[in-house]
């Protein structure tokens, strides 16, 4: 069962919702929000993931290959000839 | 166990990746790689046919990568150019897919244990290939490469250039990696991944 968000702020919301405490639902009903990309992008600008969603795993191989052939460049193409 | 030196190269086994770069003006990014950039010759036809690159900015862009890039003569690349030679009409068709499987082959019988084929691509028809089966292949596809980048420190603005591409696409592509079976192999690159 969710739990009562009278009296919640933003954050605490958003930290419900990350820990799985409140499902999608309960807190797009507390934003009046009525798409499910909407909360996805609160969460995101807010520096947090949606229940169960996981940043792609990069394997410590492919890290550590990356890093022995590859050398920072700088932003933006290159200067032309 | 004795140590064998690693040898990687990159092999960019399909037009994708390129033409991706460039179309977020990131070719560049290729240059990047302190280890050889490979690119069959007939894939660089591909990329670089007017079909593809109308304003000759993506033959541009790899000029000026100038011996970063190692283009990779085929049997079916030379043996293409002199048909076109007789009648510019002659179509390539899946010509890159087979100058890749020549490269593949010539790879599986003159690679070293020590060779590590680092394959960056995009089309899942890759999978299918010879290359993709090469003894200690890793396979990268190119959101797979960048988001590593910036998860190493070593491209601060992976994550925009990710959304970027993402931006152009029908649908997101999502990141893709194959890592090489190298237990027998004591890698540099693995070895300090278990150091960091």
């Amino acid at each position: 069962m969710n739990e009562d968000l009278r009296g919640c702020s933003v954050a605490d919301v958003l930290e419900r919702l990350e820990k799985g405490r409140i499902g999608h639902r309960a807190a797009m009903d507390w934003f009046n929000l009525t798409r499910y990309d909407d909360l996805v992008e609160i969460m995101h600008a807010n520096s947090r993931l949606m229940p169960g969603h996981q940043p792609m795993r990069v394997s410590p191989e492919t890290r550590a290959l990356l890093r022995s052939i590859f050398a920072p460049v700088g932003k933006g193409p290159s200067a032309p000839d | 166990m004795t140590r064998k030196a690693v040898d990687v190269a990159v092999i960019i086994p399909d037009a994708s990746p390129v033409l991706t770069l460039a179309r977020i003006g990131r070719l560049d990014l290729l240059g990047g790689f302190t280890v050889p950039v490979r690119l069959v010759d007939q894939v660089l036809y591909e990329i670089t046919k007017p079909d593809n690159d109308p304003q000759g900015e993506v033959r541009a862009g790899l000029a000026r990568l100038h011996n970063r890039l190692e283009i990779v003569e085929t049997n079916v690349g030379v043996g293409f150019q002199a048909r076109r030679l007789r009648d510019p009409a002659t179509p390539g068709g899946n010509l890159g897919e087979i100058a890749v499987d020549e490269y593949a082959t010539v790879l599986a019988h003159t690679g070293g244990p020590g060779f590590v084929p680092l394959v960056l691509f995009e089309d899942p028809d890759i999978m299918n290939l010879r290359i993709a089966r090469l003894k200690n292949v890793h396979l990268l596809n190119t959101t797979a490469w960048l988001l590593s980048l910036y998860r190493e420190g070593l491209l601060p603005d992976g994550l925009d250039l990710v959304e970027r591409i993402n931006a152009g696409r029908k649908s997101p592509m999502i990141p893709f990696e194959k890592v090489a079976l190298t237990k027998k192999i004591r890698s540099t690159w693995l070895r300090r991944s278990f150091t960091a």
